[in-house]
């Protein structure tokens, strides 16, 4: 289980770091699509491990 | 990760940049889009599409007891966005005026999805007129303006 939730966290965080080293880089910038390929890249090296799970994205927004 | 290669892909393609406000990762911003694309992928179902727009136009009656109901609490309190049918949402409204619209299943059951899981925007039945009422217009002037939506 502990390694499930290393993995886990090692995922998030490099998604994460993706996002933020961005963002510091092009501050004050315009944004362009491209800008996101750190992040997908993080993405796409996320694995599923254990149980065959599949990694479910996404997110409903209600207003 | 199907999901995030398929946003980046299909973005990328479709413009260099957005606005923060334009949020395309949120479904109710990519289901215009994807209409679109289905748009140029079947003819019939843009045909399907042009014949309910101008359904929602006849629905004048429909559309105009739907938004004084909500506006004066009919149904107590309910959720314009509720994907669910229920009584005073947008989709239960869609949802009628498709029943009286002759176009294949397939294309009601698309535009149906667009508009409650997919949301295409965030707005909801009624909210233009319950506007206008406090603003003080005219009751006629309050349904014109609604079907504008």
């Amino acid at each position: 289980m502990k390694e499930l939730y290393e993995k886990m966290i090692d995922e998030a965080m490099a998604a994460q770091r993706a996002d933020v080293e961005t963002v510091k880089r092009k501050r004050g910038q315009e944004f362009v699509i491209e800008d996101t390929k750190a992040y997908v890249d993080a993405a796409n090296k996320m694995r599923a491990m254990g149980i065959k799970a599949k990694l479910f994205s996404g997110f409903m927004w209600i207003q | 990760m199907d999901s995030i290669n398929a946003h980046y892909e299909i973005l990328k393609s479709l413009t260099k940049t957005v606005r923060s406000e334009d949020d395309p990762f949120v479904e109710h911003y990519q289901t215009p889009v994807i209409l679109e694309i289905l748009y140029d992928e079947d003819e019939k179902f843009k045909k399907s599409m042009e014949i309910f727009i101008q359904a929602i136009g006849k629905a004048e009656a429909l559309i105009g007891r739907g938004s004084v109901r909500r506006y004066g609490g009919f149904y107590g309190p309910t959720c314009v966005v509720d994907f669910a049918l229920i009584p005073g949402s947008t989709s239960n409204v869609v949802n009628r005026i498709l029943k009286e619209t002759d176009i294949p299943k397939e294309h009601k059951q698309a535009i149906l999805a667009a508009k409650s899981w997919g949301m295409n925007t965030s707005y909801g039945i009624g909210d233009v007129f319950a506007n206008e009422a406090e603003k003080g217009s005219t009751w006629q002037m309050r349904l014109k303006r609604k079907l504008k939506w």
